[in-house]
């Protein structure tokens, strides 16, 4: 099994399950995504993963570790108030917020303390507000081959 | 510290003492080294335009600063939204400020807390991969946050 792949489905599948149920249009990752020009409040997810360490001593089978960052920027047109974009982003955070995932064959993602922030400033004619959080991952591959022969 | 030990033949408050600078030396390296490389990886990962994000990158004990400017104005800024992260032509002008202030901190002898602060207008939206646009972002996704876990992470 590809361990990257797997945290990908997982993480992927949370995010569109989290968008389902609260109904607004979100780009995932890097899926083709029309913005919406309704007015409408829209979203952005994605999550990136850092350099990866080994946990212990031990060969190609041991646990690793590996550090990475999720993100939802959702963007709210100007004029539109903030109390609608700011509860949905409240709602997305108590989604993700220190929730631990399995990822097949058998690691696990722990999503570290969610957040909802505001960004003052920018100037892209939207109020934007960012959901995020940092997580670890925890993988380890049963088939790798500790010890080649020559 | 569970590899340090001390053995004394009757001058206990010397050799007591000599095993706490032992302690407070190994702590300071280990806090320089983190120092060090936490910088390494977010010079690497911030992008730079005219260079206000990235020269205001700071260390201190206190994290008090102004907002400076720019350094290299003479220095075209070139096509940068074209550009991989570190071919930039104000890199390196604006990256020397915030080395030298590394070094600067890296000559302390005491033990204290150290803050690395910026205080550029720009930095938080570039965090956040909102500038110039998000659609155009260089930094999409993280610089700090992802630089900040990936070095305490590689932590045993």
């Amino acid at each position: 099994m590809l361990d990257y792949d797997e945290l990908r489905k997982v993480l992927s599948r949370q995010a569109i399950l989290a968008v389902q149920a609260l109904a607004f249009p979100c780009k995932i990752g890097n899926e083709a995504f029309v913005t919406p020009t309704d007015g409408s409040i829209y979203g952005e997810f994605w999550f990136r993963t850092g350099v990866t360490v080994a946990m212990g001593p031990g060969g190609a089978k041991a646990y690793e570790r590996t550090p990475g960052l999720y993100q939802f920027t959702l963007y709210s047109p100007e004029k539109r108030g903030e109390g609608e974009v700011s509860r949905l982003a409240e709602r997305l955070r108590k989604i993700f917020n220190r929730k631990q995932f399995l990822v097949p064959p058998d690691g696990y993602v722990t999503l570290g303390v969610s957040g909802v922030q505001d960004l003052p400033g920018v100037k892209t004619g939207h109020n934007v507000f960012v959901v995020d959080a940092s997580f670890q991952f925890f993988h380890h591959d049963p088939a790798a081959v500790d010890f080649e022969r020559l | 510290m569970a590899k340090m030990n001390f053995h004394s033949e009757g001058n206990l408050t010397a050799a007591f003492s000599a095993i706490c600078d032992r302690a407070k030396n190994a702590l300071l390296a280990q806090q320089h080294t983190l120092m060090i490389r936490l910088t390494d990886r977010i010079l690497e990962l911030t992008p730079v335009w005219e260079g206000d994000s990235i020269v205001n990158w700071r260390w201190s004990p206190d994290g008090n600063f102004e907002e400076l400017d720019h350094r290299g104005g003479e220095i075209p800024t070139g096509p940068t939204n074209f550009m991989s992260l570190g071919e930039e032509p104000r890199r390196s002008v604006n990256e020397a400020v915030v080395r030298q202030s590394l070094a600067q901190a890296l000559q302390g002898k005491v033990l204290h807390d150290m803050y690395l602060t910026n205080a550029s207008d720009s930095i938080v939206a570039l965090e956040y991969g909102q500038l110039p646009t998000p659609a155009t972002s260089r930094s999409p996704h993280g610089i700090v946050r992802i630089a900040i876990i990936e070095i305490m992470g590689s932590l045993h």
